[in-house]
């Protein structure tokens, strides 16, 4: 059997949001109450034992568990992440740093990188979703983990802010809209944000998914209506 | 697997390897990481080997949860499968029994 696969598309418009974060969380198909604040007191990240019956909500929807210390989170981040690269084979030096919700994971390894980061970087991009469904399991999407892998976010930013300023000068000096490739949120978050001051242009994604392109136009241009490519 | 016969040399193995078992382990502990009901979850190794397939199954009501909105769980679950398998110059695909 094949696993389903929901088609439905998510983007409403044209426009996005610059908070490309949201695309990048981690969503659950099933319906979730929005939020649960009847804690049971128990740390629902702990992991085994919270199948208990009984009290659940229809939907299964989750316990927020308790919010985690700065440094609870740091040791939750690295400890799910040294866990999951070591069973998939990768010995790395992970650490992590955290600032409210938001923690910053950093796993340094000395071989086979190009494997965890993966073609256009989408196993790193999947470890990372998997990371933030497992550091959240116990609520909704409080917390949000970024996964860096020897640097290649850091890298991958610079060269995508290089880019919008390139493709910034071109669509103002040709008049034209400009086109990236297809970009996951996150890359186009760069891009939005990196151009955001600039009165020349207007960005803005096309196509809908997860995957889009995004446009670099012109400020005083209408949007060039087009179907999906 | 039916059809043509094959010659013998190129025929798949029947018993797992500790390659074969350490994928099945990654798949059980990223499954049960996102589910509900971790006991629930259970992969069954179909075919060991060079090309391997797994099959994952959970709880119904932890279906949507490894599968995603747009089947982006289960398509992070087959990259994080696909990375640990090329480690060893291997493939591995990952079913979801429904």
């Amino acid at each position: 059997m094949r696993p389903r696969r929901d088609t439905t598309g998510v983007a409403p418009g044209g426009d996005e949001s610059i908070r490309a974060a949201d695309d990048m969380a981690p969503a659950h198909d099933l319906p979730m109450s929005p939020v649960m604040h009847e804690s049971r007191g128990e740390d629902a990240r702990g992991g085994e034992a919270r199948d208990e019956g009984g009290s659940r909500d229809e939907g299964g929807s989750r316990d927020e568990g308790p919010a985690l210390s700065a440094a609870d989170l740091d040791a939750e981040a690295r400890r799910i992440t040294e866990a999951l690269l070591a069973a998939m084979g990768f010995p790395a030096k992970v650490s992590s740093r955290s600032e409210g919700t938001n923690v910053d994971v950093t796993a340094e390894l000395s071989e086979d990188e190009d494997l965890l980061i993966g073609r256009k970087g989408e196993v790193r991009q999947a470890l990372q979703h998997l990371l933030n469904l497992t550091l959240n399991r116990g609520g909704g999407m409080r917390y949000h983990l970024q996964l860096e892998i020897n640097e290649f976010w850091r890298h991958r930013e610079s060269e995508l802010q290089t880019q919008a300023r390139a493709m910034a000068d071109e669509a103002a000096t040709s008049g034209r809209e400009v086109v990236t490739e297809y970009l996951n949120a996150q890359e186009r978050r760069v891009i939005h944000v990196a151009l955001r001051e600039d009165g020349r242009v207007k960005t803005y994604a096309i196509g809908d998914g997860l995957i889009k392109k995004l446009a670099v136009a012109p400020a005083g241009q209408p949007e060039v209506a087009r179907a999906d490519d | 697997m039916l059809g043509a016969p094959r010659p013998r040399s190129s025929r798949q193995r029947f018993e797992p390897d500790d390659v074969d078992h350490q994928m099945r382990d990654l798949v059980v502990m990223m499954a049960r990481g996102i589910v509900d009901h971790p006991d629930e979850v259970r992969v069954d190794i179909l075919e060991p080997g060079e090309d391997a397939q797994l099959e994952l199954s959970v709880d119904p009501d932890d279906l949507g949860h490894v599968i995603g909105k747009q089947g982006r769980t289960a398509r992070a679950l087959r990259l994080a499968l696909g990375a640990a398998a090329a480690k060893h110059d291997r493939q591995a695909s990952l079913e979801i029994a429904d």
